[in-house]
């Protein structure tokens, strides 16, 4: 799987600006791009109000949440995990941010019910390491296994009703600064910080290499395990990040909300071409991919499609995006 | 030689049944055999020498349909042999025990030599028979032990009783004594020379030259995948054969030796560990040391301990004074103990990053400017090291895959010199090196040791510890045999210190022989004890506590839905046992209650043809699980998961509100009793029986499990992915295409939100049954009994009025603890593999 970051493969052994060209374009972030493009020539034609400035606007909120929730699975995947614990934080955390909050909580309120929400999501994503790592339960085991506890906490709490997000929370999750709505400078400062993070910090540095191959970062003298274990706990964080933004923009959220988000994560880091054996994978390239499994959702709205077919359509692009991902580099090297 | 009396015995025996003819090989690059050829005498021993790379592993893969040759052919009989599958060649009569041998660790011994033979299960007494022809008492092994439970040594005996069992025509061993002390060897030998003398042709490979020439009645050495030179044994002296495989004479290939003794730079005081003990040493600085032994004398463990990469019972390391804590290699690393590897492509390397990135592992905080790596500073650093140690490679971009061995070693090397160490441990120097880069190599760990580093390498090849170390430790039995110093460091003594020092090889791996019942405790079957009494006790418990639990009507009900689980479990475990994963059996059980509620109805239709019809689509799906997950390499998780999702949009879009009735007489047939039992319960078990017979006594299901055991293994044996990937997906669809049917009786109406629970409890049910999820392990009674715990469960939280969040709650906390407690279970039984 050489579908890592362009910069590796652009810089390999090409000669020809042309053969970088081609080479970038098969690396994730280009054909998460043009995954993009393509979406938007068919939407143009088959559902053209699904281009419109409120259309689009409307969408935006949606892809930033996806895109943050997708991050966090794109670290998990970088250390050669999966997260399928995803959907039960998200409603649980969604529950925690609303449940018999009034309308009007004050400030205070609504932050300290954030923070609840943040640190509950943290410890479910350290359990989930601690397990993986130090018992050596396979990571899907234990998250799907986390997910139903989750999902246990969610129906316990509720009583099987969903609560109202207060004002507060509404408000920002609706609002706009600097003309761009919140939900999207959060997803550009999550990107930002974990792609610089990622690409020019140390701690990045051995995040990647002890994704890549574990055993010789280990015998390198890295710690793995901490970013094995902190891979959970951030994605967990991001994912609360996420839970907070989506509850208050949908103000009652259904209490299986999240787990629409399990394979969406998954597909928008498949889309962006990370490879799922681990290693490097950019943010950036996630949120391309976030961006396209949302715009494909609302064209297929716009173009009169249900629900139903919707999912079809998700199952069929992750198991397209991922073949292409791994068919076109090995075609390319040739 | 053998003993031909008549002469026409004697020209028929002199013609070769097998002949590799002008075979090359190349991956990638690399050329790793040019135009080899080779003759099999039967009645012959044909040894191969050559260094370590020098292509004799590639040359026996070739020989065993393992790997297929870019040029040349086989000849068998005088018949070119034109597809040369693992399988083919067995059928000629050609077996091969392999240097890693070629067993899957969780099948047992007889289930293994049966993999061997391709045929049935060989008798318990056939089998135990062989293995105590080849080592006294048979090593201890019992036919029916599991793989996992037997020590190295153990394991080369079951290989070459395997090759025994298929009454080879000609016999090709690769490193068979690599774990074996003299006794064995001898026996061994003993064992070869009456094969050779019934006249089969023997091929055998070593790197223990004394041995391979007290065998050998033909030597043939091969240098850097080249031919160069074929003689009769009696006609070449020892020397000459050690110039040739190392292509120039002992003193132009290693640089001169120039020890000095400056300070000690690590004090090793009375270390014991798993695999060694009582370790005392000391590394002065300006000397290269070695450590000898055998395989699996605790040499290595020792080299790792040192390193940190392996913990220690007792004793203590110290560098320049400064006390090493054990067991953490981040600390070693802060203490300047360098490392390098055996295993580059497991534990040095990261394959898929730049050159540059693979050189500044170590000396990350050198390239920072401004908090920030430098991408500027970090090519010129990379750069500079590259050309320092004469990397080859087209750039700093480039990946470490696209090296030679020789270059992929070097990049290594100059990373550990780059973090100045104080003290350097190298595992095998120069394993699968070119003799150019040889020279290097050992001209660089002389010069650091010049320059003020202890050095410390751990060598198979007494040759080149001969050639490169100024004092060798040999280990035997986790202790050092013996200690040689300056002059004494020659092979010849190097060489019988390892294998008669502290006597055989075997000795500390030694075991008692197992018995019945500590085969059952380690068996698959096992689990199904605990799980059964957890369940009688749920079960006892609500009856005492609601006199409702037991009656007719609920236990019926729990039959129908134990049938549904059993039928998904069963069909997810064909899936593990070959190392998949199946996600869509909930969704696709689901669509199945769709489908009826179109198909079987109370309008009528033929039954059956609905029933044929539903399943034919459940296969289907799991044709297709198959066909993306091979042809297009992605994982089964990923797959099965968007079919996951895709399946319940089918389902929505032919059922968006729930509608349909399903045919009244169809519910009635389910759950009529035949037997005494509902017809769904019986149907289930009948299919569980039918796979449980598949997966134990079948080629085919011994294949599947040999494939999720060890799938490189599996390659190896000639098993094809094709076959076992396309047999576990299309059954673990059928069955839940049956759970689904079952499912749909239960239901009565067709909804399109039913069904994908049962993804979870299936795997849920399958882990607490004791199954291993990476494949191999599994026991199709354990999981029924796990499917009924699940059910009770469930069906219990109803009876004692508890909120429904205990479902999710108990579900999810009974997959992760009866992970976890048989993970760890597990890891305490594991030797190895």
């Amino acid at each position: 799987m050489n579908s890592l970051d362009g910069r590796a493969q652009a810089g390999g052994l090409s000669a020809s600006p042309l053969s970088a060209i081609t080479r970038w374009l098969a690396s994730g972030d280009g054909l998460a791009l043009g995954a993009v493009v393509v979406l938007i020539l068919v939407s143009a034609v088959l559902a053209p109000s699904s281009l419109s400035y409120p259309a689009l606007y409307a969408m935006l909120p949606f892809a930033a949440i996806l895109g943050v929730a997708a991050i966090g699975q794109q670290l998990v995947i970088q250390q050669k995990g999966l997260d399928l614990s995803a959907g039960g934080i998200i409603s649980l955390v969604c529950v925690l941010a609303t449940y018999q909050l009034p309308d009007a909580a004050p400030l205070g309120t609504v932050l300290g019910r954030c923070l609840l929400a943040i640190v509950t999501a943290a410890a479910a994503g350290a359990i989930n390491g601690l397990l993986i790592v130090r018992l050596r339960i396979a990571p899907l085991v234990t998250t799907i296994g986390m997910n139903a506890v989750l999902m246990g906490f969610v129906l316990w709490l509720s009583n099987g009703i969903p609560g109202n997000a207060p004002g507060l929370l509404d408000t920002f999750a609706l609002g706009r600064t600097f003309g761009l709505p919140n939900t999207v400078l959060a997803l550009i400062l999550v990107t930002a910080v974990v792609a610089i993070v990622l690409n020019r910090t140390i701690v990045g540095r051995r995040f990647v290499l002890s994704g890549t191959n574990s055993a010789a970062a280990r015998a390198a003298g890295i710690r793995t395990e901490r970013y094995e274990i902190g891979s959970y706990v951030l994605a967990a964080v991001l994912y609360a990040l996420a839970g907070i933004l989506l509850a208050g923009l949908l103000k009652v959220p259904n209490l299986n909300v999240g787990q629409t988000y399990l394979l969406a994560t998954v597909a928008a880091v498949v889309i962006g071409g990370s490879s799922l054996l681990g290693g490097r994978a950019s943010p950036v390239a996630t949120v391309i991919g976030a961006i396209f499994m949302t715009q494909l959702g609302q064209m297929l709205i716009a173009a009169g499609l249900e629900r139903s077919a919707q999912y079809i359509l998700q199952g069929v692009i992750v198991i397209v995006g991922a073949s292409v991902h791994a068919i076109l580099p090995r075609w390319m090297g040739r | 030689m053998n003993m031909m009396s008549n002469p026409r015995d004697a020209e028929a025996a002199l013609r070769p049944v097998m002949e590799l003819r002008n075979v090359t090989k190349t991956y990638g690059a690399v050329t790793a055999l040019k135009d080899v050829s080779l003759s099999l005498i039967p009645g012959q021993i044909h040894a191969i020498v050559g260094e370590n790379g020098a292509g004799k592993s590639t040359l026996i893969n070739v020989a065993s349909g393992v790997v297929r040759a870019n040029e040349g052919e086989i000849v068998f009989e005088g018949r070119t042999v034109a597809d040369a599958s693992p399988a083919a060649m067995r059928r000629l009569g050609v077996a091969v025990v392999h240097q890693h041998p070629a067993l899957a660790p969780d099948l047992t011994v007889r289930e293994n030599i049966a993999l061997g033979l391709d045929a049935g299960l060989p008798a318990a007494e056939e089998v135990a028979a062989a293995l105590a022809e080849i080592a006294a008492g048979g090593m201890s092994i019992h036919p029916d032990d599991r793989l996992s439970e037997l020590t190295i040594a153990q394991w080369h005996v079951v290989e070459i009783a395997k090759a025994l069992l298929l009454k080879p025509r000609a016999l090709i061993l690769d490193e068979p004594t690599e774990p074996f002390g003299k006794g064995e060897v001898e026996r061994l030998f003993a064992l070869l020379r009456s094969c050779a003398a019934r006249g089969v042709a023997i091929v055998y490979i070593s790197h223990r030259l004394r041995e391979v020439l007290d065998l050998a009645d033909i030597v043939t050495v091969i240098r850097d995948g080249r031919h160069i030179g074929t003689m009769p044994r009696a006609e070449v002296r020892e020397d000459t054969i050690v110039a040739m495989i190392a292509g120039r004479t002992m003193n132009r290939l290693f640089p001169e030796k120039t020890p000095h003794d400056g300070p000690v730079m690590l004090t090793v005081d009375r270390l014991s560990g798993d695999g060694f003990d009582d370790i005392s040493m000391q590394l002065p600085a300006g000397r290269i040391v070695g450590l000898a032994g055998i395989e699996g004398q605790g040499q290595r463990a020792f080299l790792r301990a040192l390193a940190g990469l392996q913990s220690v019972s007792s004793g203590t390391v110290h560098c320049e004074g400064e006390k090493i804590e054990s067991g953490d290699r981040a600390r070693a690393v802060a203490s300047r103990i360098g490392f390098i590897t055996d295993d580059r492509h497991a534990e040095g390397l990261f394959k898929t990053l730049p050159l540059s990135e693979n050189l500044t592992v170590p000396i990350l905080p050198q390239i920072l400017r401004n908090w920030l790596i430098s991408p500027a500073r970090e090519a010129a650093v990379a750069g500079e090291m590259m050309e320092r140690f004469a990397v080859k490679a087209s750039g700093i971009s480039a990946t470490p895959a696209q090296l030679s061995g020789g270059n992929q070693q070097k990049l290594l090397l100059s990373r550990e010199l780059a973090a100045n160490p104080r003290v350097l441990l190298v595992d095998e120097p120069t394993k699968g090196v070119d003799v150019g880069a040889r020279f290097e190599i050992y001209q660089a760990l002389r010069k650091l040791a010049a320059e003020g580093t202890a050095v410390l390498v751990l060598c198979s090849d007494a040759l080149e510890l001969q050639g490169l170390c100024d004092r060798v430790h040999v280990f035997s039995g986790g202790r050092i045999a013996a200690t040689l110093d300056g002059d004494d460091v020659a092979e010849t003594r190097i060489a019988a210190a390892m294998i008669s020092g502290g006597g055989s090889g075997s000795d500390a791996t030694v075991r008692a022989q197992s018995t019945r019942l500590s085969r059952f405790l380690k068996g698959d079957l096992a689990p199904i004890v605990p799980v059964g009494l957890v369940t009688f006790a749920i079960m006892a418990a609500a009856t005492v506590i609601n006199p409702y639990y037991l009656t007719e009507q609920n236990l019926s009900g729990l039959a129908s839905l134990l049938a549904i689980l059993a039928f998904i479990a069963i069909g997810q475990a064909a899936v593990f046992s070959i190392g998949g994963i199946d996600l869509s059996s909930g969704p696709l059980a689901g669509l199945m209650v769709v489908l009826a509620s179109f198909l079987i109805t109370n309008d009528g239709g033929n039954l059956a043809l609905s029933i044929a019809a539903c399943l034919a689509i459940a296969l289907f799906v799991g044709l297709f699980h198959a066909a993306t997950i091979l042809a297009l390499g992605l994982p089964p998780i990923v797959v099965t998961l968007a079919t996951y999702v895709a399946i319940g949009g089918i389902s929505l879009l032919l059922r968006p509100e729930p509608a349909g009735n399903i045919s009244f007489d169809y519910m009635d047939a389910v759950a009529a009793p035949v037997f005494g039992v509902p017809l769904g319960l019986l149907l289930a078990l009948v299919a569980a029986i039918a796979i449980g017979v598949l997966l134990r006594t079948s080629r085919l299901g011994r294949s599947m499990r040999a494939w999720g055991s060890d799938a490189a293994v599996a390659r190896r044996l000639g098993i094809r992915t094709g076959r076992v990937t396309f047999v576990a997906y299309g059954l673990s669809a059928l069955f839940s295409g049956a759970a689904g049917l079952l499912l749909a009786a239960q239901i009565g109406t067709g909804s399109a939100s039913t069904g994908t629970e049962y993804t979870l409890m299936g795997i849920t049910a399958f882990v607490i049954s004791g199954a291993s999820i990476a494949g191999g392990r599994l026991s199709v009674a354990s999981i029924l009994m796990a499917c009924l715990l699940v059910q009770v469960t469930l069906n219990v939280t109803t009876f004692l009025n508890i909120d429904t969040a205990w479902q999710q709650w108990l579900i999810g906390a009974a997959i992760i603890a009866g992970a976890a407690v048989f993970s760890q279970l597990r890891g305490q039984s594991r030797n190895h593999g």
